[in-house]
């Protein structure tokens, strides 16, 4: 013998999924489209959009940097050649002035006016004898002339160096007052005579600044020890130490530095006849304009660019979701009509049934009325017998009450299409539901046993949609069974749910039919007998009801349907 | 057709089949009513029935089932269904198994009485005709009978009939 092949499937949930609208998802799923559209074709844009952006940048950057360097370099060689200009000139004099017969303060004068008449920034001119007394001057600090400078710095300097030439820093001196000066050496004999000019840092700093006039660029000299030089005042005052990093000192070259809260690009490049470095400045803000000029372009085309992306997304997705919603409407619709001829078709079943139920009942009114007209006929009885006659008055109402209780339950069957949620005694519901078929299983000599759980609470849940359910999985397993067999409709309460389980003693489900039962159309009754839809409407009964429908099932030996009912709407009264 | 018409009455709807019979005993008709089939096919091994009226959908052994075993063992008796669940299939079924005539619940009672004499006439015609087919039968042999032993045959196919 076969063995008897055991199959269990609890429904998967999405079963009834397929034939249910789901008109609540569509702007769900309106989002979803929307998004994926946007994320697909917005990100590549975002990270295409930022990697150009920080190319842009660097190489703007990079060429700002490079630009601000040859700025410098320019500005050091124009520096340079003022400074080399003033060695020659001073160079030149020299020749003009005689040691043995040192010039008259007029011929002073007038060297002074001839050099100021070149370079402005020129303060005064004074010549020196081999023992620093400075025996001439011509200049607005007349008191200096006969002041010895033999212990001064550049005169010792000067004396021992073997270059004829003494640049010197920024310093105060007697006069008190920022000045630099450049120093010359005149050869002659044992003794040699000094030639120095005066510069005015300011007067030299406007002519640094007037070289080359640059929106935001400012140019300035410091010294190796970071001691301004001669600058504009807003960026430093004349002999004050600014922050420059040391590594300026070395050769050119760019950085960037913050300072009064403001960003800085500096490039730099060393003085070729003094020791000291000429940095340009330039606002970072004034640098980088241009690109943010181009970045305010690059964004304005990315707005258009994703405001295209979003308007065309969002119209692609409308006219997407409308087509959408026209099939889902013409398949909502076919559903429709499928489960209204579904519930038509069982009703129409159904309702044979009981009209058959009631022929019954008439048949016994009509012989007990047929009685009682022989009872009143003379010729067929000698005597009235008034206790047999209303005994059969009687009879014939509680048969008229039968049919009234059996249309009854017909209309309490087709009247509720939509669910109607109330209170309900699920065991009361399968006592119902077994009164309305037990008859009918008595003619295949099929027992019905009920087992009810006493501990079912109450549940808020449509009564009369689960007696359709259940009246339908009896009769489902009426037929599994055929003649001669057992259904035993238990019901029971589990800790979230409540479960009315229907088994049966017939033939079985196969594995692979067991996993279309579902399905609407579904049938292994002959055509005509069955329409397919009986379990497939039950099953969208009961998940509209929240609840589910789990089915094993042994061939040979039977099959049990397990209706879950949730309990979360349990009345506490 | 002086004769009572001997009727087997079976259906399961006890008030039904206790008011109907009722009313054909005071129309002169010999009823034997059960409720269950068993009982009744019981009751044929021991006494004669002209015509049996049976009910279709009842517990135990239903009407089909004892349309068959009645035309099995006593294939002269008429067999009148009286039913509430008729249907064109079944009645064309049942009347091709054996069946005389397939009535559906409620029925008037004249309407019934006529069918189950019509059933009892055909069961009179076919019981005459089957003891004239024997007593030919008889006759076409009879040549090497005694005149004592031919008697003692017909009176036996007179009684049997």
């Amino acid at each position: 013998m076969k063995e008897p092949v055991e199959a269990s499937k609890a429904v998967p949930e999405d079963i009834f999924k397929a034939f249910k609208p789901h008109s609540k998802s569509l702007t769900g799923l309106r989002n979803r489209v929307l998004g994926r559209l946007l994320f697909v074709a917005l990100i590549p844009l975002l990270i295409l959009a930022l990697y150009l952006r920080y190319q842009f940048i660097t190489t703007l950057e990079s060429r700002s940097e490079i630009f601000l360097q040859a700025i410098a370099k320019g500005r050091q060689g124009a520096v340079d050649q003022m400074i080399a200009g003033k060695m020659a000139a001073l160079k030149s004099l020299a020749k003009l002035v005689d040691p043995a017969a040192p010039a008259s303060d007029k011929e002073m004068k007038g060297f002074l006016a001839l050099l100021q008449g070149m370079d402005e920034s020129i303060l005064d001119l004074g010549l020196f004898d081999a023992l620093g007394n400075h025996i001439r001057y011509a200049g607005p600090f007349q008191f200096l002339e006969g002041k010895n400078y033999k212990d001064e710095n550049w005169f010792m300097s000067l004396t021992q160096s073997e270059s004829p030439f003494f640049i010197s820093d920024v310093y105060l001196g007697y006069r008190n007052d920022p000045h630099f000066m450049i120093a010359y050496r005149m050869e002659s004999g044992d003794a040699p005579w000094f030639l120095r000019i005066t510069i005015s840092p300011a007067k030299f700093n406007q002519l640094v600044n007037d070289v080359q006039v640059i929106e935001g660029v400012s140019a300035l000299i410091v010294n190796r020890e970071a001691v301004c030089q001669c600058a504009p005042e807003n960026i430093c005052r004349t002999m004050s130490k600014t922050p420059v990093s040391p590594q300026m000192n070395a050769g050119s070259g760019a950085t960037r530095i913050h300072v009064d809260n403001d960003d800085y690009l500096l490039a730099w490049s060393r003085l070729k006849y003094v020791n000291w470095t000429l940095i340009v400045r330039q606002n970072l803000a004034v640098a980088n304009a241009p690109i943010r000029a181009a970045s305010r372009v690059v964004l304005i085309i990315l707005i258009f660019a994703i405001l295209f992306i979003i308007i065309s997304s969002v119209l692609a997705t409308r006219s997407l979701m409308n087509r959408y919603a026209r099939v889902e409407k013409d398949r909502t619709q076919l559903i429709d009509q499928l489960f209204q001829a579904g519930k038509l078709s069982t009703m129409g079943e159904m309702a044979a049934g009981v009209a058959h139920e009631i022929n019954n009942p008439l048949a016994v009114i009509l012989s007990e009325l047929g009685v009682m007209e022989d009872i009143l006929d003379p010729t067929l009885s000698e005597e009235f017998d008034r206790e047999e006659f209303s005994k059969r008055i009687e009879s014939a109402k509680q048969e008229i009450r039968r049919c009234r209780n059996i249309t009854h339950k017909l209309l309490g069957l087709s009247r509720h299409s939509e669910s109607v949620i109330d209170k309900h005694d699920v065991n009361e519901v399968v006592t119902e539901t077994v009164g309305l078929i037990k008859k009918e299983l008595s003619f295949e000599n099929i027992q019905l046993l009920v087992d009810a759980d006493p501990a079912i609470p109450v549940i808020r849940t449509d009564g009369e949609k689960i007696k359709q359910v259940a009246l339908n999985m009896i009769r489902n397993a009426k037929d599994a069974i055929g003649k001669d067999g057992k259904i035993t409709v238990s019901t029971h309460n589990e800790a979230d749910y409540v479960s009315i389980i229907i088994t049966d003693t017939g033939s079985g489900i196969s594995e692979r039919n067991l996993q279309k039962i579902f399905m609407p159309f579904f049938t292994t009754k002959e055509v005509g007998k069955g329409t397919g839809l009986g379990l497939s409407i039950s099953y969208g009964i009961i998940t509209s009801l929240g609840g589910k429908i789990n089915v094993t099932s042994k061939v040979g030996e039977g099959t049990s349907f397990e209706i879950i009912l949730p309990k979360k709407n349990v009345m506490t009264d | 057709m002086d004769e009572k018409i001997r009727l087997l009455f079976v259906d399961d709807e006890e008030k039904f089949l206790e008011a109907t019979a009722k009313r054909l005993r005071v129309r002169n008709i010999d009823v034997q009513a059960f409720t269950r089939g068993a009982d009744a096919l019981e009751a044929t091994k021991n006494q004669k029935f002209d015509v049996a009226l049976l009910d279709l959908k009842m517990p135990g052994m239903d009407g089909e089932e004892l349309l068959h075993k009645i035309k099995e063992m006593h294939p002269r008796m008429e067999v009148v269904i009286l039913t509430g669940h008729g249907s064109i299939d079944s009645a064309k079924r049942l009347t091709r198994d054996g069946a005389y005539e397939y009535l559906q619940k409620p029925c008037e009672l004249d309407e019934l009485i006529s069918v189950l004499s019509q059933a009892y006439a055909r069961r009179i015609v076919s019981a005459k005709e089957s003891k004239a087919r024997r007593v030919q039968e008889l006759l076409d042999k009879a040549t090497g009978y005694s005149p004592i032993a031919l008697l003692e045959e017909l009176r036996k196919i007179d009684k049997e009939s």
